[in-house]
């Protein structure tokens, strides 16, 4: 143990503590309730208790929207949960081992989690702690029977690896301050914005709203780890909803994402891009819909980057391999080709920003106490790794750091910053000019040029068809001919994973950043995107479902001119 | 038809009171309601005949504190809508029909901007009415071939006349509010619970919420009123010699600020329930019991509520495609088919008063000026000489009662229901008689059944944690009393059986005193239970003939393995 310590003191020196760590009430409270549980519960029964980790999430939120010219909503909170992980057995099996067979529905992340007091006072904040610990592990212990019967009873897995990767202790502590900026300013700025949706007739909804998140976790476990990280999330939104006369629901979004209020684009610039948003809207409420289509396609950068964290990095996800659930695109594939050798791409939480831009991926810690690290994923088109918490699968034995969760959540592998990098590149304006070529190519009238696309699904579950499906939400047909580009809505691009990439023929030398907060099974996590716009040689498209729902049958009323509106 | 016409021509001529004139979200609610049913029609399909927006502005405080430190502390302010937009006549339109979703039997509801904006606020209601409209349309056809389809030929009507009252308060000033007191306060009644080491788990919460809610309908009712409301919550959970887990809490309602008790009061309020929550880990396990029960102050408060006021509410069900629906997810008014017979003793009666803003002094939270639909309440006489004379109506017509006596209440995400206000119990002197003396009767009644003891029930679960088909939740608080000495001991976790309407009429005799009862009454729906302020007037003890408990199924926990880490000092 002492070996492994000094050797990752080595790896990552700065791993000391960034700031002065001052009595911290709340760590001390958990470490005190950690060291009381571990050493009445380790062997309080025969199943051990091998591994006990606490993590408090502090949450300071602000957020104000604003609809028509006034104030939609405002909210200020602030608020402490505590999430508990127990484990018992030992790391080779233990109660979070995947159950198989007839009640492998009850497989679930879900744990109960609990409200800590928001104040700094050593007892109630133990009081709570102590609540939990004993309901959690009287949960696991349960569960430990059930996943001992349920090996006995299922036949061998594939993939033998154990259940946990021990880890070593880590210290550090900063904390996120939460951001000062004047309510008033963004009050005033939300309201004038969102003025201005009213003159148009055909805009039936519309917000703007401001969000500043500052989340400090806290972590302690039994291997030692005390660490307080922090971050601060900011993020400006607008949106604009319409639909057509044939019952299709259209909409614009746009966000911006920063760590600073400060560092927000300027009313005017937003209210520029509103003016382009509304324009956009208009053009996309007009076009015809969409016919099914199988041709060249060029994927703008930001869009790119949503595809290829759907697309490519749910499938990356380590304990996705050893699933016997999972359809398991990529377990086998390691050390083969699996896209064009100009394409690499890895998971760098580490990376707080892309030239300028924030990455809301960013973070040093993981929710499993092991500090964040690049994951290579793929090299020159070979695959290499996978994204790793500390669930072991064949031949990957470490984790890289990407065990996170949101709250009443067990952790799994997640994305952070992912990002793909290409050694052909060309400048946009050429890879334009590359679509027409292949249209022609392909002796088509035209080809697709996508420059949004909203999540759409990816099926990763074995009982499935290995697809996915995402909307392309803002798209344009790009004519062989010269003709100027027209807009065309309600697609979905499909495919499967792998026949997709092999089809990238060529990068832009821009790479573009997507900001989000990912959902999957251990719930919603900031993340970050990064890729250059692509071009396929060949994509399929097919109709997105549509509600059927008519437009509404009067004006909104401060278009209506007629007698009874304004 | 025509004479429909000329009402609503009439309605809308009115402009609003001088007062509202400068309500900014009243306007836009007046003005879009306007549009709505002089424009709103899709192709030849039918108008809407009748539009009402009720809109609630709700002001919050939310603070609650375990074990001495603040838990959370929350303010927020929030604006509803809800829109009633009927399509076909008032003998038949698309009101009170489920249908196949139960679930989704819910008015069409929307937030609405928190700012006082007129643009914004007649968008928002503009967008909810295009959506209600088309569902009231869709709801209208498939009602009429649920009617043929089942052959209902019994139906009295879907929206009653009504009165076209108007009524405009103006905010007062609010109570001035020392929110870092009331902090002080909630964490120091949390911090009692330092002195009760049996108890496991506990919290305090305190909400004051100032409303404010405005309704206009294109009948000709119009009004702004406004209400304020301030609550405490003191939660705890014991785990019992058996290791069976009780939790149960105790809530408390004022109409403001100014009626709240002073703070030591609360504090040995807290501290008996404290008393009481510990007293419950060493208890005596419960046998079948069948005899005299003595309830006494919230478990008789709520013995009448749960079985008398509960079943004099909500005396209309929805229709449903399943039938099985109604069953699962309704609280229906059981006693309102039992109109003109005995459902209390002859020595009972029962009037409901929303006008009455207190009793000896003590503030109601049931009071209210006009109803959820515009309608003025009066008092209502509901018992008689032990005989249900009425029940509570809203403007959906019922076989008995073709009009509303202003009972119509509700949430803004709920349909207004016939509910209570405030309710007054009252008993011939004869039948009344000092604690000490139900007591003595109480004995006396066991020991001439043959019974070594009685029980006395002095809490009862929350009526909304009681299974949906008992009519009387499991008490918490209960005891045996020796019959020989009257020495009491605490029972462990028992539940009725078999309780019928007949415990009502049950009551043998009730205490010479009185108690308030201010509570939040759950709506109808299970899935969605919305909440109003109510009271009852009634007397403090009841004295029922025969009650039948046994043990509960509940199965016991493990203990702890850790103590608490306050009390392992």
């Amino acid at each position: 143990m002492k070996k492994l310590l000094a050797a990752l003191l080595l790896a990552f020196p700065c791993a000391a503590a960034a700031q002065e760590n001052p009595a911290d009430p709340l760590l001390e409270a958990l470490k005190t309730e950690l060291s009381r549980s571990v050493e009445k519960l380790k062997d309080a029964e025969p199943a051990p208790l091998y591994y006990l980790g606490y993590e408090a999430y502090d949450t300071a939120y602000y957020g104000v929207s604003a609809k028509g010219g006034a104030i939609y909503s405002e909210d200020d909170r602030r608020g402490r949960v505590l999430d508990v992980d127990v484990r018992v057995g030992s790391p080779a099996l233990d109660n979070t081992h995947e159950i198989k067979g007839n009640y492998a529905y009850t497989n679930s992340k879900q744990q109960e989690a609990a409200v800590l007091p928001v104040e700094d006072d050593a007892m109630p904040l133990r009081a709570e702690v102590w609540n939990l610990t004993d309901r959690a592990y009287k949960t696991a212990l349960d569960q430990y029977a059930k996943v001992k019967m349920n090996k006995s009873v299922t036949a061998e897995e594939e993939d033998k690896s154990s259940d946990f990767i021990p880890g070593s202790a880590q210290a550090f502590y900063e904390k996120a301050a939460v951001p000062q900026f004047e309510k008033e300013k963004f009050r005033g700025m939300v309201r004038r914005l969102s003025e201005k949706f009213k003159p148009y007739d055909f805009i039936y909804n519309a917000h703007v709203r401001l969000m500043v998140q500052s989340v400090n976790r806290y972590m302690v476990n039994s291997e030692g780890s005390a660490i307080v990280t922090g971050g601060n999330y900011v993020r400006f939104v607008y949106s604009l909803y319409t639909r057509t006369a044939d019952g299709m629901g259209l909409s614009r979004t746009e966000i911006y994402d920063s760590d600073k209020p400060g560092e927000l684009p300027d009313e005017a610039a937003i209210a520029g891009d509103i003016d382009a948003s509304i324009a956009e809207l208009k053009a996309l409420r007009a076009a015809p819909p969409a016919q099914p289509y199988s041709g060249p396609v060029l994927m703008e950068n930001r869009a790119a980057a949503v595809f290829f964290h759907e697309i490519l990095g749910h499938r990356l996800e380590g304990h996705r391999q050893k699933s016997e659930e999972s359809g398991q695109t990529f377990a086998k594939k390691v050390g083969q080709p699996i896209m064009p050798d100009f394409l690499s791409v890895y998971d760098d939480p580490t990376q707080s920003r892309q030239g300028a831009q924030f990455l809301r991926g960013f973070y040093r810690y993981d929710d499993e106490a092991t500090q964040a690290q690049k994951a290579v994923l793929v090299e020159n088109g070979v695959l290499k790794g996978f994204l790793m918490g500390r669930s072991p699968i064949k031949n990957f034995s470490a984790s890289n750091g990407h065990g996170r969760r949101s709250e009443g959540l067990g952790a799994v592998a997640r994305m952070g910053n992912l990002v793909a990098a290409s050694s052909k590149a060309v400048p946009y304006p050429e890879l334009r000019k590359r679509l027409i070529e292949e249209v022609k190519k392909a002796g088509k009238p035209f080809g697709l040029l996508v420059r949004d696309i909203s999540g759409g699904m990816t099926i990763t579950d074995r009982a499935m068809p290995q697809s996915f499906s995402v909307n392309a939400t803002l798209a344009y047909k790009v004519y062989a001919d010269g003709r100027p580009d027209e807009p065309l809505r309600g697609l979905n691009l499909i495919g499967t994973p792998l026949q997709t990439f092999s089809r990238i023929l060529v990068t832009g030398d821009d790479p573009g950043v997507f900001n989000g907060d990912c959902g999957a099974e251990s719930g919603q996590v900031p993340v970050s995107a990064i890729a250059p716009s692509l071009l396929f040689s060949e994509m399929e498209t097919e109709k997105v479902q549509k509600s059927n729902a008519r437009p509404p049958v009067l004006k909104p009323p401060f278009a209506d001119k007629q007698e009874g509106g304004n | 038809m025509k004479k429909h016409l000329f009402t609503f021509a009439l309605a809308l001529l009115s402009a609003l009171p001088a007062a509202a004139a400068d309500d900014a979200v009243l306007k836009a609610m007046t003005d879009e309601m306007r549009r709505t049913v002089q424009r709103l029609r899709m192709d030849n399909l039918a108008k809407p005949y009748f539009v009402s927006y009720y809109v609630e502005d709700s002001t919050e405080t939310s603070i609650s504190a375990v074990f001495g430190a603040l838990r959370d502390d929350n303010s927020g302010i929030s604006r509803n809508a809800r829109v009633d937009l009927r399509v076909g006549t008032p003998g038949f339109d698309n009101s009170g029909y489920a249908g196949q979703d139960f679930r989704g039997y819910e008015p069409g509801s929307a937030m609405l901007n928190e700012e006082d904006g007129y643009d914004a606020i007649r968008f928002s209601l503009w967008s909810l009415t295009d959506d209600v409209y088309k569902r009231a349309l869709e709801n209208y056809s498939q009602k009429k071939a649920y009617q043929a389809k089942k052959n209902i030929t019994e139906h009295y009507g879907d929206l009653a006349e009504a009165e076209s009252a108007s009524l405009f308060e103006d905010r007062k000033t609010p109570e001035p509010f020392d929110a870092e007191e009331w902090r002080g306060r909630i964490k120091n009644l949390s911090g009692l619970f330092r002195k009760y080491p049996k108890v496991q788990n506990s919290q305090v919460g305190f909400n004051r919420t100032l409303r404010t809610a405005r309704f206009v309908s294109s009948g000709g009712a119009s009004y702004r009123r406004w209400w304020d409301g301030v609550s405490l919550n003191v939660r705890a959970t014991v785990q019992d010699r058996t290791g069976l887990k009780i939790g149960d809490e105790k809530d408390f309602s004022w109409p403001s600020l100014a009626a709240v008790p002073p703070y030591e009061k609360l504090a040995a309020q807290v501290e008996e329930f404290a008393r009481n929550m510990s007293s419950l880990v060493e208890n005596v396990t419960p046998e079948v019991y069948l005899g005299p029960v003595l309830f006494e102050d919230q478990a008789a408060a709520e013995f009448l509520n749960q079985l008398f006021v509960a079943n004099v509410s909500f005396p209309r069900t929805p229709w449903a495609e399943r039938d099985d629906y109604t069953r699962y997810y309704i609280a229906s008014g059981g006693l309102t088919k039992k109109l003109g017979m005995r459902v209390l003793p002859a020595f009972m009666g029962a009037i409901d008063d929303p006008l009455r803003t207190e009793y000896n002094g003590e503030a109601l939270t049931g009071s209210y000026p006009i109803d959820n639909e515009g309608v003025r309440p009066a008092p209502l006489e509901l018992v008689r000489g032990g005989k249900l004379v009425n029940f509570y109506t809203g403007r959906a017509p019922v076989k008995e009662f073709r009009s509303s006596n202003g009972h119509a209440r509700g949430a803004v995400n709920e349909f207004p229901e016939p509910r209570p206000g405030s309710v007054f119990f009252s008993a011939q002197p004869a039948r009344r008689a000092p604690y000490a003396e139900l007591k003595k009767k109480l004995l006396q009644a066991a020991s001439e059944n043959g019974l070594e003891y009685a029980v006395i029930v002095r809490r009862l679960d929350p009526e909304t944690s009681k299974d949906y088909s008992e009519l009387l939740s499991e008490p918490v608080l209960a005891y045996k009393v020796n019959v020989k000495d009257g020495s009491e001991l605490v029972l462990g976790a028992a539940k009725w059986a078999g309780v019928t309407f007949r415990a009502l009429r049950d009551i043998l005799l009730v205490s010479s005193t009185d108690q308030v009862y201010n509570y939040y009454q759950p709506g109808p729906f299970y899935y969605n239970r919305g909440y109003v302020p109510a009271s009852l007037v009634a007397p403090s003890a009841l004295l029922v003939q025969e009650m039948e408990l046994k043990p509960t199924d509940t199965k016991p926990d493990r203990k702890p393995y850790l103590p608490h880490p306050y009390f392992a000092k």
